[in-house]
């Protein structure tokens, strides 16, 4: 009974105003995470309006061997590196995506990394000293910046 | 009139006192949530929440300022005081509004809570200028979510010291007329 009283008077303290601005304000509180994923929405929408221009670059000792342009790439083509000395690397690229499919460096690293089709992403074969990396050009772009 | 004056002068120093005790007492409670480095539980709020209730707002900021500061000096760095001091800010003013808008219509809890968000977000808007980088906002709904419950707590904790304490009771009835 006592206990009763008091928890009365405890809840009696809380006015209205007093849920409605807690609520308000944990709901406020997720308010810059929802800003930026709305500006993250937004900025990836802007990037594919703008078609970038994805092309994937085969180097061996930085000079390229090979090049194709992934965007407008269709179908299954193939390529494939071979050195002096006997090195090979079996390139296939499929739609969008490059990868290497057989080589015979020891420790076939290029080979698990599978697939790759975003701009930044890289495949490397040390041992055979093979760099295969895309690149992005903005269809707005019309400089030279992309070293070929 | 000038004992009046004196008065008011003491009861702020008072405040002043017992806000910086509060804070000092809180720095060295080891903080149970290890997940949220930088949380506080902000307890010297409470003296800013009766001061809002007792005192004219400028009384307050001057009480507010003189807290920061203090405290800043006998324990804190030139970093944590410009957290502070931009937290406190923020969240005074939050709270003034608050106070100003809902005469009846809410007691010291929501107006505690919303201050100890405006104080995460003041904090955390310094860190952000200071790392350059709007991603630290990020990081509010942790810190807010334990600055809330702690705000509801210093609240609870206002509501009955202005229900208890027979000289707080008397000062906020006569600061209402």
């Amino acid at each position: 009974m006592f206990k009763q009283i008091r928890a009365n008077r405890y809840i009696k303290m809380i006015r209205p105003g007093d849920i409605i601005v807690v609520i308000g304000l944990f709901i406020l509180s997720f308010a810059p995470v929802a800003v930026f994923s709305w500006h993250e929405w937004q900025t990836t929408q802007a990037a594919d309006s703008n078609a970038q221009v994805l092309t994937a670059y085969v180097k061996h000792d930085g000079k390229t061997v090979y090049k194709v342009n992934l965007t407008t790439h269709h179908g299954v083509s193939h390529f494939t590196y071979r050195d002096a000395g006997g090195d090979y690397n079996k390139i296939k690229v499929t739609d969008h995506a490059i990868e290497v499919t057989e080589a015979n460096c020891f420790n076939q690293i290029d080979v698990k990394r599978g697939k790759i089709s975003k701009p930044g992403q890289t495949i490397v074969c040390l041992p055979h000293k093979l760099l295969i990396e895309i690149k992005a050009k903005d269809g707005t772009d019309t400089g030279g910046m992309v070293s070929a | 009139m000038t004992n009046n004056q004196t008065r008011k002068y003491i009861y702020i120093a008072l405040l002043c006192a017992q806000g910086i005790i509060i804070g000092l007492v809180e720095r060295a409670i080891p903080f149970p949530f290890a997940v949220a480095p930088g949380a506080k539980l902000g307890l010297a709020n409470l003296i800013t929440i009766i001061s809002l209730f007792t005192l004219p707002i400028n009384d307050c900021f001057l009480l507010m300022v003189m807290r920061t500061v203090l405290s800043a000096l006998l324990g804190g760095t030139l970093s944590t005081f410009m957290y502070s001091i931009a937290g406190a800010t923020l969240s005074f003013f939050g709270m003034v509004l608050l106070k100003q808008f809902s005469r009846r219509f809410m007691s010291t809890i929501g107006i505690s809570a919303a201050g100890g968000l405006l104080f995460n977000v003041g904090q955390l808007c310094v860190a952000s200028f200071i790392a350059q980088s709007w991603q630290v906002l990020l990081y509010l709904p942790v810190l807010a979510f334990l600055g809330i419950l702690a705000g509801i707590a210093v609240g609870v904790a206002a509501n009955f010291l202005f229900e208890h304490v027979k000289t707080l009771t008397f000062l906020k009835a006569q600061h209402e007329i």
